[in-house]
């Protein structure tokens, strides 16, 4: 069975204050802290490609195991900001920077926030159809490429950041991801947009389809698995901002101690989010099933349930 | 106050319990001069589209600042769709 045996991360250093943005763009520290949730964007340097932020999730991921990570079958980038245009593919580029064999099958997935787990899907099922062992699942995505700096709707909130997935199949153990929903609403996908090289998103429109969509595909994942919302220990929702994650937790009535906040030092990082999230809680012992769900651009959201094997 | 006016007002003091709506004037203040900053105006507009069961276009939701703006929507909507005001 394909699990998750770790995940690695890499937030680049730069970060932009989002207080020092408040008379630019009408804003008080209430605002900041209790509804964006962001105080800080992370930001990667001018020289750092796509590829250079998963190479670094990569380090990391090796040092928290403690050893080399040998014989990759398959390296997957999720990101819609490659390195440079996009061909080769940005998991070519990576494959080649970190070295590894030429067996090992790489190709990209062009998805923002639900990014992580339609990615976590599809290695799962990849992997077992074709009898590979081990692979790394990586969410890059610097938004900072496309980010207007004057626009208030999205400099305040998307920040730069990457991590690297191990997905094992062995009897060893880990988080076993599945089963999965998702769902697309390709007509409103206008909604989040990048229009010549500049990110756009509607606001009302992106918050409207979060709230609505995202509560009715949790109830149908778990109603799917015959399973309540007691018997869930963690909700990791994306971190889209405060405000969204704190209506989801509303409507779906479910305790703030079940639906942890990871945003304020870095800001939404799209794909990686999810990862970062889980990254430190993969090894706590009272956690035993796990929701995520994560819901942007597209516009696209895929929820899954992850359980812990022994 | 209209029934549909105190609908809306109860509908944005359940968003936010702190907006200073105390008479009729305050219908015709801006959001943001009744403690309604722009996330909490998405939810009021996102409560207002499921409790009437209306759409409230994206270009006409910047267009909606206060709330007998919205309400003023709200009963053309509801008399275009031959609903009940």
């Amino acid at each position: 069975m394909t699990y998750i045996a770790a995940i690695g991360s890499y937030i680049p250093s730069g970060r932009e204050s989002n207080y020092s943005k408040k008379d630019k763009f009408s804003l008080d520290d209430d605002f900041i802290v209790r509804k964006l949730g962001v105080e800080e964007v992370s930001r990667k340097a001018s020289d750092e490609e796509t590829s250079d932020l998963c190479v670094k999730a990569f380090a990391d991921l090796a040092a928290r195991l403690g050893r080399r990570i040998e014989a990759v079958d398959c390296l997957v980038v999720c990101t819609q900001n490659p390195d440079g245009a996009g061909l080769p593919h940005t998991s070519a580029i990576v494959h080649g920077k970190l070295g590894l064999s030429p067996r090992c099958a790489c190709f990209d997935i062009s998805l923002g926030c639900s990014g992580y787990i339609y990615s976590l899907s599809i290695l799962k099922s990849f992997m077992r159809d074709n009898g590979l062992s081990c692979g790394v699942l990586f969410t890059a995505d610097p938004y900072s490429k496309i980010i207007n700096p004057d626009d208030k709707n999205t400099a305040l909130l998307f920040g730069d950041a990457a991590t690297a997935t191990l997905l094992l199949d062995d009897s060893s153990g880990g988080w076993a991801p599945g089963p999965f929903l998702f769902g697309t609403r390709g007509k409103d996908g206008g909604a989040l947009v990048n229009r010549n090289g500049v990110l756009h998103m509607n606001g009302q429109a992106v918050f409207n389809f979060s709230a609505t969509e995202v509560p009715v595909q949790v109830n149908a994942l778990l109603k799917n698995a015959g399973l309540g919302l007691d018997d869930i220990d963690l909700f990791l929702f994306h971190q889209g901002s405060k405000y969204i994650v704190d209506t989801l937790a509303r409507r779906l009535s479910l305790p703030a101690v079940k639906v942890p906040l990871n945003l304020s030092g870095q800001g939404n990082t799209i794909s990686s989010s999810l990862p970062l999230m889980l990254q430190d809680r993969l090894d706590d012992i009272h956690q035993r099933r796990i929701l995520l769900s994560g819901f942007g651009v597209g516009l696209s959201w895929a929820s899954c349930l992850l359980v812990r094997l022994q | 106050m209209t029934p549909l006016q105190q609908m809306l007002t109860k509908i944005t003091i359940e968003v936010h319990n702190s907006a200073t709506i105390k008479d009729p004037a305050d219908l015709d203040r801006k959001f943001s001069e009744i403690g309604i900053d722009s996330l909490d105006a998405m939810s009021v507009m996102l409560e207002v589209m499921e409790r009437f069961d209306i759409q409230i276009p994206n270009d006409d939701v910047t267009k909606l600042t206060t709330l007998n703006e919205l309400a003023g929507f709200v009963e053309a909507e509801l008399v275009r769709l031959g609903r009940k005001v």
